[in-house]
Parts: C-alpha cells; structure tokens; sequence
C-alpha cells in the first residue's frame, strides 16, 4: 500500500499542471499581501485567515476537485487503469491510494501556500492581535500561531470529501472531465439547497468551512467535531460507492 | 466552412455538450423554484436576467464553455487524432479557427436556451413585464436590455475560449486544460476584489457588466468598452497560441 502511494505521488510530480497550479496559487498568495500593504492596521495572522476564506470558496475547490479528478482521469485518458489492474491491485487499493495522494497532495498545497502568505505577512507587518472570522472580536496575538495551524489543518481534512467525490464521479463517468464539471455543480446545488431549512443540516456544504470554527475568541469544538464527523462521514460513503462502482466495472468488463 | 460544420457536428454529437444543456437544467429550475418560494416580485423578464446572472456570477457558465473548448482542442492531442488530421493537406490555422467559431456557435446556442428556459417557465408562474433594477425600480427598455446583456455574455465568451484553447495547446490533456483555465479566471475575478482596476482594464469589465446595464440609463460606452476588451484580449491569445502551434511538432 505505502509503495503504492509512494508511486502515485512520484507520478503526480510528472504533469506540468501540478507546477502551474503552484505558480496560480502564490499569485493568489501575492494578491492577499500586495491588498494588505494598503490597509491602515493589519496583523500578520490577519492574511493568512484572509487567503484562505478567499480561497475556500474559489480556487482551493477548483484546484483540489480538478486534481483529484486528474490523478484518476490520467489513468482513463492514457489507458494505464488496466495495466494497474492486471498487476491483481484489488479496487479499494487503488481508491485508497488515490484519495491518499490526493490529501497529500492538497496538504501540501494549502500548507506551502499558507506558509509563504504568513512568512511574507511576519516581514513586514507586526504579528498583533488579530481578528475573528467575522470580523468583530479581537484574538489575542498569542494564539495567532496555533490558531492558523489549526484552521489549515481541519480545512485541508474537510477538502477529503471535494477529493472523495471527485474520484467517485470520475469513476462512474469514466471521464476526469465529466468527474470534475459534476463535483462542481453538485456542490453548487449543495450550496443552493442549503438555504432550505429543513435539510440544510444535513448537506456537506453546511459543513465544509470548518477553519470558521477556529478562528473565534474560543474554538468551537463541539461544531469543529461535527462538521468533520459530516465531512468524514460523506468521504467515507463515497469511497466506499467508488470501491463498488470500480469492482463491478472489471466483473463487466 | 466545412471544418466549422465537421467541428460543430463533434460538438453536438458529443455527450459533454447535451451534459452542458441538462445542467444547465438542472441548474435553471431549482433557482426558480427558490425565487417563487420565497415570495418575491418579479417578472419573466426578471428571470431571464437572474437565470443568465447565476450561471455567470458562478461561473458555471464558463465551465461548460471551458468543458467542450478542452474536449475540441485538448482532446486531439491527448487522442492523438491531430497527428493524423496534419498528415492531410489541412491548414493548422483553419482548423483551429473553425474550432473557435464552432464554440462560439455552441456558447450562442447555450444561451439561447438559458434566455428560452428560465424566461418560458418565468412566463408559467409570473408576468412577463416589467425589468426590475436594484431596489424593485422598474426599468425601461427591458427588452433592450436583456438583449445586451445576452450579447455582452456572448462576446465575453470569446475571452474563455481562448484561454481554453491557449492551456489546451501547452498541456495537451482536457482535464489540465480545464483546472488550469478556471484557475487563471478565478485568479483574474479574485484580484479584481483588491484592485479595481483590473476590472477596468480586462474582459471582466464585460463579466461584471450589472452597474451599467442596471441603472436608470444604459451605460453603452463601457459595455462597448468590455466587449472590445473581450476581443482584444482573445485575438492576442489566440495570436500566442498559433505561435505555440507553428513553433510545435504536433505530427511527430
């Protein structure tokens, strides 16, 4: 299993698209600071929280979506998924190893990312208190790193449901193109239904900011738990329907 | 002209093309449903314009756009169909252009259907008239408007296919060329919220075109200004591209 994981993450590092990803995500980084420089009274905690509730919702999504549909769709798009097959790698292998990539892959992503904004942020403003997600309470400076560590690391856990849903769906269409465009729109439509009361709970897009639950004067872990719990919960279902989708597929075939 | 129809017949006989118009669908409907649950004034007119807003804000819009872009001109590469075109005596130019007018016949197509969708099934629940602006201000000319802002959508399109098109060609896989295209216009959307300027300067003028289309008189200099800019910034990325094609071996 690690030989395997060790072998998609070498191949990743193969495709051009994982270093103009890269480059896209320090101009996002760049962008937040250069925004900074102008604002009157800034901490440097402030723009990494900042960087990456812009980023949550915009590119962060696309990119992990895109690239978890990627890393199954090349196999598709080069035909080597039957030669990964005929080496007897049962399904939940392949899916596992797939989804592990993808996390380490995001991990590393959202962290370099988070990083360069806060070592930029530390050189030239003054690590102060900082704000709350809203915008409204103050934090105290102490726990400015913690703080940001923490809401990194549960955001980038919350992203395993974009990965799991990814890799499903592109294993049901057989097609990292179609895989991508549907995760997209049924979390939009996640989104869009979020507004109805009744089942708002129960969508994964009610749940998936978690970083939120972080940045207050208290972290709220009660939510914190539970959002992931939700988050996990639906990862797991979708790995499993994936598992299903991959075996049934070969016994076809 | 025969490369536009034989490209356009790949267009609608693919099946990412009809996915494209059922999300849309899908997309279009349940919006409605909202804004009729929840009560609100509005108009066939108004549905029409929101329906079109959605997709744009969202970028759904673009999605698909950039989805069947990739598939004509990523997928030829990735297929290794395109050696096999060059080995006739077919001009790489045309080739690439029909794929660009065939898009954007298809992205024409889109929008008709989104304009016949929402405003038909506005028509079953509201009034066709009047076009309401910010605030429930009744417009005049909503006619007129509707039909710029429809316009604008399709000639802002041109920027993305492009830029479809310029990824498709350097990273030769559909799936890249899609992450990589959203990425750059998110990044493009993304700087605007810090520097206006950019909107100014960009085909997002045209993207974000509401403050000219939504006031009491329709601001016609700066949505001439958008679309111009839209063009501008596709002939030269189309010129890149071409740079990149003639300077490849796409036969080897």
């Amino acid at each position: 299993m690690v030989k395997l994981v060790v072998n998609e993450i070498k191949k990743i590092f193969r495709y051009k698209i994982i270093y103009l990803g890269t480059i896209i995500a320090l101009f996002f980084s760049l962008m937040t600071f250069s925004y900074a420089q102008e604002q009157a009274s800034i901490s440097a905690f402030d723009l990494p929280i900042l960087s990456l509730a812009n980023l949550t919702q915009t590119y962060l999504i696309v990119f992990t979506l895109g690239f978890s549909a990627f890393i199954f769709g090349v196999e598709i798009e080069e035909k080597t998924l039957k030669i990964v097959r005929s080496k007897l790698v049962p399904p939940w292998k392949l899916v596992l190893s797939k989804y592990i990539t993808g996390m380490v892959y995001t991990f590393i992503q959202l962290f370099t990312f988070g990083l360069i904004t806060l070592l930029l942020a530390l050189l030239f403003f003054e690590a102060g208190d900082f704000y709350d997600y809203t915008g409204s309470e103050l934090i105290v400076a102490s726990k400015g790193f913690s703080y940001i560590f923490l809401a990194y690391l549960f955001q980038a856990i919350a992203l395993t449901f974009v990965i799991a849903l990814s890799i499903t769906l592109t294993i049901i269409f057989n097609s990292a193109a179609l895989g991508f465009i549907l995760t997209f729109i049924t979390v939009f439509l996640s989104l869009l239904a979020g507004n109805i009361e009744a089942i708002s709970g129960l969508l994964p897009t009610s749940h998936f900011l978690v970083w939120q639950n972080v940045i207050q004067e208290q972290i709220s872990w009660k939510k914190l738990v539970i959002d992931l719990l939700v988050m996990l919960g639906y990862s797991l279902a979708l790995f499993f329907t994936a598992v299903l989708i991959l075996h049934k597929k070969e016994i076809t075939k | 002209m025969k490369y536009i129809g034989l490209e356009l017949f790949k267009v609608v006989k693919s099946l990412q093309a009809r996915v494209g118009f059922l999300l849309i669908t899908v997309l279009i409907i349940p919006i409605l449903l909202q804004i009729k649950m929840s009560g609100q004034t509005v108009s066939a007119m108004d549905i029409s314009c929101i329906s079109l807003g959605n997709l744009y804000r969202t970028t759904i819009f673009h999605l698909t756009v950039v989805l069947i872009a990739s598939l004509l001109f990523a997928s030829e590469f990735s297929g290794q169909t395109l050696k096999y075109i060059m080995l006739r005596p077919v001009s790489q130019v045309k080739l690439f252009l029909a794929k660009i007018v065939a898009l954007w016949v298809y992205s024409a197509l889109l929008l008709l259907y989104i304009f016949l969708l929402s405003n038909i099934t506005g028509l079953l629940f509201w009034d066709r008239e009047p076009l309401h602006g910010p605030g429930q201000t009744v417009l005049q000319a909503g006619g007129l408007r509707i039909l710029i802002l429809y316009l604008s959508s399709w000639f802002n399109t041109i920027f993305i296919i492009s830029l479809a098109m310029l990824f498709s060609v350097i990273l030769k896989k559909q799936i890249s060329s899609i992450i990589v295209t959203m990425g750059s216009y998110f990044l493009l959307a993304f700087s605007s919220n810090f520097y206006k300027i950019i909107e100014e300067v960009t085909p997002l003028k045209a993207h974000y075109i509401n403050p000219y289309l939504w006031d009491e008189l329709i601001k016609y200099q700066d949505i001439v200004q958008g679309n111009i800019l839209s063009i501008i910034y596709a002939l030269l990325i189309v010129g890149v591209t071409f740079y990149i094609i003639k300077q490849g071996d796409f036969v080897a």
